[in-house]
C-alpha cells in the first residue's frame, strides 16, 4: 500500500464504525467483532491513494468519511474518473480472490476515513464460518451487481442523444 | 407588456419574437433568449413551443425561462437538426416564430406539503428548470426540495450558473453527478440514479419529477419505486416527433397517447410499461 | 334521422339535383370513371356518373367491368374518400414574408368555407368523415382549413348494393345500409330505375321540396330492405372485433408482425388511400429571392421512415414496428386516443396494397394465435 497507516484506533470504536456502516446492517454481533478485530482504521488526507492500480488488494474497506475517486490513468492523458465512492459505500472486492491485484487507482478526493479490513483475515473469516460466509459474499455480489448496472448505464451514454 | 392567459389554439400561425440573447450552454447547446413583438402568453413548467427559424422549420421545444416572467421566454437546444442547428447559430435582433405554449404541465401542485424530488439528465435540466423556478419562488409550500443532475462530463452540464447559486441556498438540496471526469472536477461521479438511494427526502410523501433521456428515466423511476415512492407519484417528460402541437398531426404518439396532447409529462403508471416496447 | 316519409327520385330527378346545387354555387363531388377506376371528380350531371361500370377488388386487385344494367352507383368504393375533400393533400397554411433583413411578418391563408356537395357517399365514407370531424374538430384544437371545407359540406349518400371483395363494412358496423348522418340518402334500385330517397336534415328536405319527386310505397322500402340484407351478405371480407382493442395491445410481440413486415414494402399506398387516416407534416420552402417563406402542410403517412424521426433517429426505423404501429393504430389506439375505432371496414387498404396485404386476415392469424392466451396457459401448472 502506498501509505503509512495511521496508529490503530480501539477494538470497542472499530466496532461500533463497522456495525453504523450501511454495507453491514444487520451482520451478527460475533461477525461484526472478528471483523473489527481484523481491522484498522485509516485516515487518509485529501489527494492520497487508499491503493493504485497493480498493488496487492491487502484489504477491503468500508469508507466512513469523505470522498474517493475510482481513476484509471493512461499515457499523456489526465486520468479518467470513472466512478466516485463516498461515506456509507465499500471499496474493493477483488481482495475475496487471493493473488489478484487491483484494476484501478483509488484517490481521496478530500479527507477521508474508512475501516481497512485485512483481507487474509477475512478470507480466513470465510472459510471458517460458511454461514457468515455467505452473508458476506451475497452483500458483496449485491455491491457488484449495483456498480455493473451503473457501469452499463455509463456504458449506454444516457445523457447523450437528447434533443429537448 | 400585456401576458395573455389563454393562447390562441385555433391557429396554427406563428407569432413573431426577437431573439434577445444566446448564451452558449455547452460545445452543442445554446439558451435563446426571446422576446414577444406583441403580448406575452403565460405559460406552465414543462409546457413546450414549437420554434420556426423563417424560411427553416419548425422544432418542439420545452420551455427553460421562469414561468414568471413570460414576456422573456427562453428555449435550450441541441444542435441536432436543420432548425436547431440554425437555431444554435441565430443573431440577437433575429426574428424567430413561436407557437404554443402547448402539452401537459409537471403536476407541481401535487407536491404541495410534500418533498419535491427532481431528476435531470443532461439537458433534461431545461424542461424541469421552470418547475424549480416556480417552486422556490413559494417555497414555503414545499417540504424538502432536491435536485439530482446528472451528465455525461462536467462540460455537459447545463444551467451551470443555477447550480452555483443552488448549491449555496438552503432552500434547495442540489447533488451533481457526471458520468466521467478528469482532474479537476471534484464532484461526484456515477449515473444520477445513484443518488436516489443516498439522498434524503421522504420516498412515500413526495412526487418526483424526472426528464433525460428514455433509459435514465426508466433507471430513475426504478430506483425511485424501490426506495419506496407510489408510483404514480412519479412523472417523467417524453419526445416524439412533433409537427403540429395540437393533436391533429399524428407524429407524437406512443401507443394510446398523443405527447402534444396528452403529454408530454405523463405520470409513471401511463407510460412506463409502453416505454419497455420496442420501437413503439 | 329520417325527418319525412321516403320518396322516390328518377335517374332525371337526380340530373336536376346535380344542377339544382351547381346553379346555387356547390362544386358537386362525386364518382366518375377515370384511368380505369371510379374516383371522385366535380361532376356536371349524372352523365358523368359510372353508369354500367362495376369495381371487382381483392388484395391487392382492382379491375372495372361493364355491368348488365345502367346502375350509377353499382360499385363499391374507389381508391378517392371524402378526406381529399376535407383536408387536400396539399395546402398553405402562411406565409412569412421577410423585412429584407432580420425580421419578418406572417401572413395568414384565408380559410373561406366551401361551398362543397359530396354525392355518392357510401356508409363506411360517412363514418370516416364522422371519424376525421372527432380529430379536426373536436379536439383540442379546431382545424381551420377542415372546418372551412366541411361546415356547410353537403352530404348527398348513396347506400351500397353492390360490397367489393375487400370490403368488411358489416364487420365494422358502418355499412352497407345508411342509418342517417347525410342530407339525403339514396338507395338505388331497378325495374325500373329509380332511387328511393330520404331526407336527413332541414337543407335535405329543402332540396327534395325542389325536385318533382313521387311517394314510395311499402314494395319500395321492402325491395330496399332486400337489397341491403343481400348487399351484407355479399362482404367480401369480415373482422371479428370481439376484444380486438386488448387483443392487438396484448400481442404487440406477436411473431405475425415479423411476417407481415416480409410482405409490407413500406410504400405508404394503404395511408394514402385509408378514408380516415389523417396524419400530417409541415414543410417549408422559401421563393427564390428568399423575400417569402412557405409553410405548407401535407399529407404524411406513419410508414414512412422519417415519420417518427426525433434526435437520435426513427423510433420505428424497421417495417415490422411500423406495420404495427398502423395496425393497431386503427384498430385499438385510435379508441383510447379519440373514442371511436379508425376503421371504417371500406377495403381500400387491401385493394391498394401492392403485395395485397390483408388487415382482416392479419388480426385473424393474430387471434389464431393469441399470444396471450399462450402466456396465461404457460403460466398455469
Amino acid at each position: 500500500m502506498s501509505q503509512e497507516p495511521l496508529p490503530r484506533g480501539d477494538a470497542e470504536q472499530l466496532r461500533s464504525a463497522i456495525a453504523a456502516h450501511a454495507f453491514c446492517h444487520g451482520i451478527a454481533a460475533d461477525h461484526i467483532a472478528a471483523m473489527a478485530d481484523a481491522a484498522t482504521s485509516l485516515e487518509l488526507p485529501a489527494g492520497s491513494f487508499v491503493f493504485r492500480r497493480g498493488g496487492p488488494t491487502t484489504a477491503f474497506y468500508l469508507v466512513t468519511e469523505g470522498s474517493i475517486a475510482l481513476e484509471v490513468a493512461s499515457p499523456g492523458r489526465d486520468p479518467l474518473t470513472v466512478e466516485t465512492l463516498h461515506a456509507g459505500e465499500a471499496l474493493g472486492w477483488s481482495w475475496l480472490f487471493p493473488g489478484r491485484d487491483w484494476q484501478f487507482d483509488a484517490r481521496c478526493l478530500d479527507d477521508v476515513t474508512t475501516v481497512a479490513i485485512d483481507a487474509t483475515r477475512l478470507r480466513t473469516l470465510v472459510d471458517d464460518d460458511p454461514a457468515f460466509g455467505r452473508d458476506l459474499v451475497l452483500r458483496i455480489g449485491r455491491v457488484v451487481v449495483d456498480r455493473l448496472i451503473h457501469a452499463r448505464a455509463q456504458l449506454v451514454d444516457i445523457h447523450h442523444h437528447d434533443d429537448r | 407588456m400585456t401576458i395573455v392567459d389563454t393562447p390562441p389554439q385555433r391557429t396554427l400561425t406563428t407569432r413573431p419574437y426577437v431573439v434577445s440573447t444566446v448564451r452558449q450552454q455547452t460545445h452543442d447547446i445554446v439558451t435563446v433568449d426571446i422576446r414577444p413583438e406583441r403580448e406575452a402568453i403565460a405559460f406552465a413548467p414543462g409546457q413546450f413551443d414549437m420554434i420556426y427559424v423563417y424560411g427553416v422549420g419548425e422544432a418542439a421545444l420545452s420551455i427553460s425561462s421562469d414561468p414568471a416572467a413570460p414576456q422573456l421566454l427562453s428555449h435550450t437546444i441541441r444542435a441536432v437538426g436543420w432548425v436547431t442547428r440554425a437555431l444554435n447559430h441565430l443573431q440577437p435582433g433575429t426574428t424567430i416564430g413561436v407557437r404554443g405554449p402547448y402539452g401537459r404541465p409537471w403536476p407541481l401542485a401535487d407536491a404541495e406539503g410534500r418533498d419535491l424530488v427532481v431528476i435531470a439528465g443532461g439537458i433534461g435540466l431545461a424542461p424541469v428548470r421552470p418547475a424549480l423556478l416556480a417552486a422556490l419562488a413559494q417555497r414555503e409550500r414545499f417540504r424538502r426540495v432536491v435536485l439530482l443532475v446528472g451528465a455525461r462530463s462536467p462540460r455537459d452540464l447545463v444551467f451551470r450558473d443555477d447550480l452555483d447559486v443552488w448549491a449555496a441556498d438552503p432552500a434547495i438540496d442540489v447533488h451533481v453527478t457526471v458520468d466521467s471526469a478528469v482532474r479537476g472536477w471534484v464532484g461526484r461521479v456515477g449515473v444520477v440514479t445513484k443518488l436516489i438511494p443516498a439522498v434524503p427526502f421522504d420516498p412515500e410523501d413526495a412526487v418526483a419529477l424526472v426528464c433525460g433521456p428514455e433509459v435514465m428515466m426508466r433507471f430513475a423511476a426504478e430506483g425511485l419505486i424501490a426506495r419506496g415512492m407510489p408510483t404514480d407519484r412519479i412523472h417523467v417528460t417524453l419526445e416524439r416527433n412533433m409537427r403540429c402541437g395540437v393533436g391533429t398531426c399524428g407524429h407524437c404518439q406512443l401507443g394510446p397517447t398523443l405527447l402534444c396532447r396528452d403529454g408530454p409529462v405523463y405520470a409513471w403508471p401511463e407510460v412506463g410499461e409502453l416505454m419497455s416496447v420496442r420501437e413503439l | 334521422m329520417e325527418l319525412d316519409a321516403p320518396v322516390l327520385l328518377s335517374v332525371d330527378d337526380l340530373d336536376t339535383l346535380i344542377a339544382t346545387l351547381r346553379t346555387d354555387g356547390y362544386r358537386v363531388i362525386g364518382p366518375t370513371v377515370r384511368d380505369g377506376a371510379i374516383v371522385h371528380a366535380e361532376l356536371t350531371g349524372v352523365g358523368d356518373l359510372p353508369r354500367g361500370w362495376t369495381d371487382e377488388q381483392g388484395p391487392g386487385s382492382y379491375r372495372l367491368h361493364r355491368r348488365d344494367d345502367d346502375a350509377l352507383f353499382g360499385y363499391a368504393v374507389g381508391p378517392s374518400s371524402p378526406r381529399r375533400e376535407l383536408l387536400p393533400p396539399r395546402h398553405r397554411l402562411w406565409t412569412a414574408v421577410s423585412d429584407g433583413d432580420v425580421g419578418f411578418r406572417v401572413r395568414e391563408e384565408e380559410h373561406v368555407p366551401a361551398k362543397l356537395a359530396l354525392l355518392g357517399v357510401r356508409g363506411c365514407e360517412l363514418a370516416a368523415i364522422a371519424v376525421q370531424d372527432r380529430v379536426f374538430l373536436h379536439g383540442l384544437y379546431e382545424d381551420q382549413v377542415y372546418t372551412a371545407n366541411r361546415q356547410d359540406l353537403l352530404l348527398v349518400a348513396v347506400e351500397c348494393g353492390t360490397p367489393s371483395g375487400s370490403c368488411f363494412c358489416a364487420s365494422m358496423g358502418t355499412g352497407p345500409g345508411i342509418d342517417g348522418g347525410a342530407d339525403l340518402t339514396l338507395t338505388e334500385l331497378f325495374d325500373p330505375h329509380r332511387f328511393l330517397t330520404r331526407a336527413g336534415s332541414t337543407r335535405g328536405q329543402e332540396l327534395l321540396a325542389q325536385l318533382d319527386h313521387t311517394g314510395a310505397g311499402a314494395a319500395d322500402q321492402d325491395e330496399r330492405t332486400h337489397r341491403m340484407d343481400a348487399a351484407a351478405e355479399q362482404m367480401g371480407r369480415h373482422l371479428d372485433t370481439t376484444d380486438l382493442h386488448d387483443l392487438l395491445l396484448g400481442n404487440l410481440e406477436h411473431p405475425r408482425w415479423d411476417d407481415v413486415a416480409e410482405r409490407c414494402l413500406a410504400c405508404t399506398n394503404c395511408t394514402l388511400v385509408c378514408p380516415t387516416c389523417f396524419c400530417t407534416t409541415m414543410e417549408d420552402t422559401t421563393s427564390l429571392t428568399g423575400d417569402e417563406a412557405y409553410r405548407d402542410r401535407r399529407w404524411d403517412s406513419c410508414f414512412a421512415l422519417g415519420f417518427s424521426h426525433t434526435g437520435p433517429g426513427s423510433v420505428r426505423s424497421s417495417t415490422r414496428a411500423r406495420y404495427r404501429q398502423w395496425c393497431t393504430h386503427k384498430l385499438a389506439t385510435w379508441i383510447d386516443q379519440f373514442g371511436t375505432s379508425g376503421c371504417v371496414g371500406c377495403g381500400r387498404c387491401i385493394t391498394w396494397c401492392p403485395v395485397g396485404i390483408d388487415i382482416t386476415e392479419e388480426v385473424a392469424a393474430i387471434r389464431a394465435t393469441d399470444g396471450r392466451r399462450a402466456a396465461r396457459t404457460g403460466a398455469s401448472p
